[in-house]
């Protein structure tokens, strides 16, 4: 069975839980706390770590498990199947909005003559590879995307540098904590994403108990990174575009990109860094796609072709169900709020909860 | 319809699986493990006119008919005459004790007697007497007896040991494997003085019975590679293998990837080098290239020159090795893309220049790019085998005659020749043939791409590539790494960069080695 390692685990881990997060963060949370929406961020981010400590957890006493066979065993057969329904069910609609995300990005911003279905089909196919590969590649794959990604972001930072304009970040805290509070709140369903993939990625996890000693250290840093890299970006785009601007920027990024002028030789980079965010599309597209291939597999026991079978025309027809950006992002933002965040939340901490107490007993 | 299945059937077989070719059987396949019988090798071998059939009669208490077949040209005659025959006919005949000896006994007593012949043994089987003397050594039978005698006596025209021309270096050994097994395997030998370098002989090929040696070293290797690689040799089965090249398909992991997973070299000091971090060679008879496996892709980024100079000087020029590469990969797709696409990201200055270049040219970027680059393939094509005063003239006349005539009659832009002439001699940094060849045939597919979809569809290329060689292994080692998986000691020691050789205290961790300690101390 395929394994992957703990160093593995830490940028599969970030690779999925920034996905693309980077483009409406700064919209996010600029709308909800203006100027001092930075703030939110991280506490947002750090909100996911006690849910996958409770899976590590799980996945210590319950090894090569994923985590509906772990409710399976610890609820019952039905509840693991009404659970894993779920987790099919939206994965595959919110890889399904997250590739139309990923495919308006290219066609809004650079390449606007060129048809969705063309990038949607292009798309698919890599994703179709990247899983078909397996989890051990996908896990490679981030190791080496993942880090392209933050470098360019880093990188898109410090080039916006001379567009900063001074006095949009101040004064803090001007409405008190309470706006940054709301700011929380609009983010943490993005955390909750990570923690229904790693209720699948369960199963090829590192088993030793020094393991799963570094991988509880790897969650922080995963939560913790991931957040400072948001937050560099929502800092940045509240700093050039000021809160009001920014809060009207569905892709704040892409616009950044566009600004950027390197020494008066290359100018509107943002056509050479889409195709970094294309990796960070494609990386966590696949990781819903798998979330639903393994929840099919489980779940009603059906081999990894007819799996397939199963996910690919459903998937392939979302994306063409929502034609506008404003409407793609309120449906992204709901399916996180309504769908994503309640099941991660009820789930772990039902099942956690049951597996202690009748530890304890 | 069933036919067709199997075929599809036999194509996804993985090659070192597959049975090719049944060979055609003779009566005397079907006596291989019978005793021996000198009148049956005669019937058999006589049909060939190489092989010489030498009787005589040895004098002992009895006369004793002895006949020695060797095979003309494959024998060092002035050992057959010199240490054999003269000593058989001569010297034995005047000595005393050789008078007493009988019939019975003979095979054993000339084993004892027969001193100067360094290689000798006895047989007994069919089989083994026709391969020992199809291989080159000289065998001799007595009477009817079932019983012979091998006399190493190998010696044929070979070619001297010189450097290979496809592995020229500045510094370093100047030496290279020739085509006589032998030869190869005692250059290495003299590389490596240890007992811990084994060498393992296997025959392949039905008919050619071609000589393979598998040479690794001992608490070096990893056991699961070597292991590995013994069956996939094993369970090759074809008619023949002429050329040890031919290995490399039948055991290879990815059979339809453009990217090699076997790295070969004519080089004794690589392969010493390699053999030394734990990887296995394979060697045949007839072909001055070694196999290596299992190879990474950073493999073949390197040759035995970065480990001759200087660390620092290394790590520049293996900057340029992969900034080459890139160019090689990627120059003429940006090219297309930003002229097609994405003309935003250029200076004003440089779009108008660009503009102005383009004018006149009937073609898109991309139908301009494919012509230029297909001449490129075909030219290089046609110098590559030429004697080399024509090729040096097919490189002028197609470089410097038709390109200049393409850009005076508009049919190219100028810059697009000078971005196919940069990306033509960025392709020849990259060290590997193999390699070379697959970042050309990458090269087109890329340009399709951001001819139609611009930079997204390189994107989509270069993401589709990433995938394909994450997912290849070879031998079990996956393609990218030590960059993924990471392996932060083999990455930081000899991969993008080349760590001083004090500073190599471990063996790369990239393949599974039993002794991870290089040995390799150093003197600060």
């Amino acid at each position: 069975m395929e394994r992957i390692s703990t160093h593995q685990f830490l940028m599969l881990g970030a690779g999925v839980t920034l996905g693309t997060t980077f483009f409406p963060v700064g919209m996010t949370v600029a709308s909800s706390a203006g100027r001092d929406g930075w703030m939110a961020v991280i506490p947002a981010f750090l909100f996911g770590i006690p849910f996958s400590l409770m899976l590590l957890s799980l996945a210590e006493k319950y090894p090569q498990k994923n985590l509906i066979q772990i409710t399976e065993q610890v609820l019952g057969k039905w509840m693991g199947k009404i659970f894993g329904i779920l987790a099919i069910l939206i994965s595959i609609y919110f890889g399904g909005l997250l590739a139309r995300q990923g495919v308006d990005m290219f066609s809004r911003s650079i390449l606007p003559l060129i048809p969705f279905w063309a990038f949607l089909l292009s798309g698919f196919v890599l994703v179709l590879m990247l899983v078909n590969a397996g989890i051990e590649v996908m896990a490679r794959f981030c190791e080496i995307v993942f880090p392209i990604v933050a470098v360019a972001l880093i990188g898109t930072a410090l080039l916006s540098i001379p567009r900063f304009e001074q006095g949009e970040l101040l004064p803090f805290l001007e409405n008190g904590f309470k706006p940054v509070l709301f700011g929380v709140i609009e983010i943490i369903p993005w955390p909750m994403e990570f923690v229904l993939f790693l209720g699948g990625l369960l199963k090829f996890l590192p088993q030793g108990q020094q393991e799963i000693r570094q991988m509880r250290a790897k969650v922080w840093h995963v939560l913790l990174f991931v957040g400072l890299l948001n937050m560099l970006i929502t800092l940045v785009e509240i700093w050039v575009f000021g809160p009001t601007e920014a809060t009207r920027l569905t892709y704040g990024l892409l616009t950044l990109g566009k600004m950027i002028e390197i020494s008066q030789t290359v100018s509107g980079i943002e056509s050479i860094f889409t195709v970094i965010w294309m990796g960070a599309s494609l990386i966590k597209v696949s990781a819903f796609y798998f979330l639903g291939l393994w929840g099919v597999q489980t779940v009603f026991g059906l081999k990894r072709g007819v799996a397939h079978m199963f996910i690919i025309p459903i998937m392939s027809v979302i994306p063409w169900t929502l034609t506008r950006g404003a409407d793609l992002q309120i449906a992204i933002t709901q399916a996180d709020r309504y769908l994503i965040l309640p099941l991660a939340l009820v789930w772990v901490i039902l099942l956690w909860g049951v597996s202690w107490w009748r530890q304890r007993k | 319809m069933k036919s067709w299945l199997k075929m599809m059937k036999d194509l996804t077989i993985r090659p070192h699986t597959r049975k090719i070719r049944k060979p055609p059987t003779l009566p005397i396949d079907q006596e291989r493990n019978k005793p021996l019988s000198s009148q049956r090798i005669r019937e058999e071998l006589e049909k060939s006119s190489d092989i010489i059939f030498r009787e005589f009669s040895l004098r002992a208490k009895e006369e004793i008919p002895c006949m020695l077949v060797v095979v003309d040209g494959l024998i060092d005659k002035s050992i057959l005459d010199n240490f054999i025959l003269r000593v058989l006919m001569v010297d034995l005949q005047a000595d005393p004790d050789f008078k007493k000896l009988t019939q019975k006994n003979i095979v054993d007593d000339v084993l004892k007697l027969l001193a100067p012949a360094s290689e000798i043994k006895k047989i007994d089987k069919m089989g083994e007497a026709i391969d020992y003397i199809l291989s080159g050594d000289a065998v001799l039978f007595f009477g009817n007896l079932s019983e012979a005698l091998v006399i190493g006596a190998r010696g044929w025209a070979s070619r001297a040991i010189s450097e290979p021309q496809t592995e020229s270096t500045i510094r370093g050994p100047k030496e290279g494997f020739t085509e006589t097994l032998r030869t190869n395997t005692s250059l290495l030998r003299r590389k490596i003085k240890h007992p811990s370098l084994r060498l393992v002989s296997l025959k392949l090929g039905d008919l050619t019975h071609t000589d393979v040696v598998v040479c690794y070293i001992e608490k070096v290797a990893s056991p699961d590679v070597l292991s590995e690689v013994l069956r996939r040799l094993s369970r090759i089965k074809m008619d023949g293998v002429v050329a040890g090249d031919s290995i490399e398909e039948m055991i290879e992991d990815s059979p339809y990837s453009p990217f090699p997973t076997v790295f070969h070299t004519e080089r004794p000091d690589v392969i010493a080098a390699n053999l030394l971090e734990g990887r296995v060679g394979i060697m045949a008879d007839g072909t001055p290239t070694v196999l290596l496996v299992p190879v990474t892709l950073a493999k073949f980024m390197q040759v035995n020159e970065d480990y001759y100079a200087r660390a620092l000087i290394m790590i520049l020029i293996r900057f340029v090795r992969y900034l080459g590469a890139m160019i090689a990969v990627l120059a003429p797709s940006i090219y297309i893309a930003v002229t097609t696409f994405h003309q935003e990201i250029l200076p004003t200055s440089l779009a108008l220049s660009i503009a102005a270049g383009r004018e006149g040219v009937p073609f898109p970027a991309l139908i301009e790019a494919l012509l230029m680059t297909l001449t490129l393939e075909i030219l290089q094509e046609a110098g590559l085998r030429l004697p080399k005063p024509i090729g040096q003239t097919i490189g002028i006349v197609g470089a410097l005659v038709i390109g200049d005539a393409a850009v005076k009659a508009s049919l190219v832009s100028p810059l697009m020749v000078i971005v196919i002439g940069i990306t033509a001699i960025a392709s020849y940094i990259i060290p590997s043939y193999d390699l070379g060849i697959a970042v050309r045939l990458t090269r087109f597919p890329l340009m399709l791409l951001a001819g139609s979809m611009g930079f997204y569809g390189v994107g989509i290329g270069l993401y589709a590539g990433l995938i394909h060689l994450l997912s290849i292994r070879s031998f079990g080692v996956p393609y990218l790494s030590p960059i993924a998986p990471l392996r932060i000691r083999a990455l930081l020691q000899d991969t993008f960069v080349r760590a001083p050789w004090w500073a190599m205290k471990r063996r790369p961790e990239l393949i599974d080695v039993e002794d991870p300690n290089s040995g390799s101390r150093g003197t600060k």
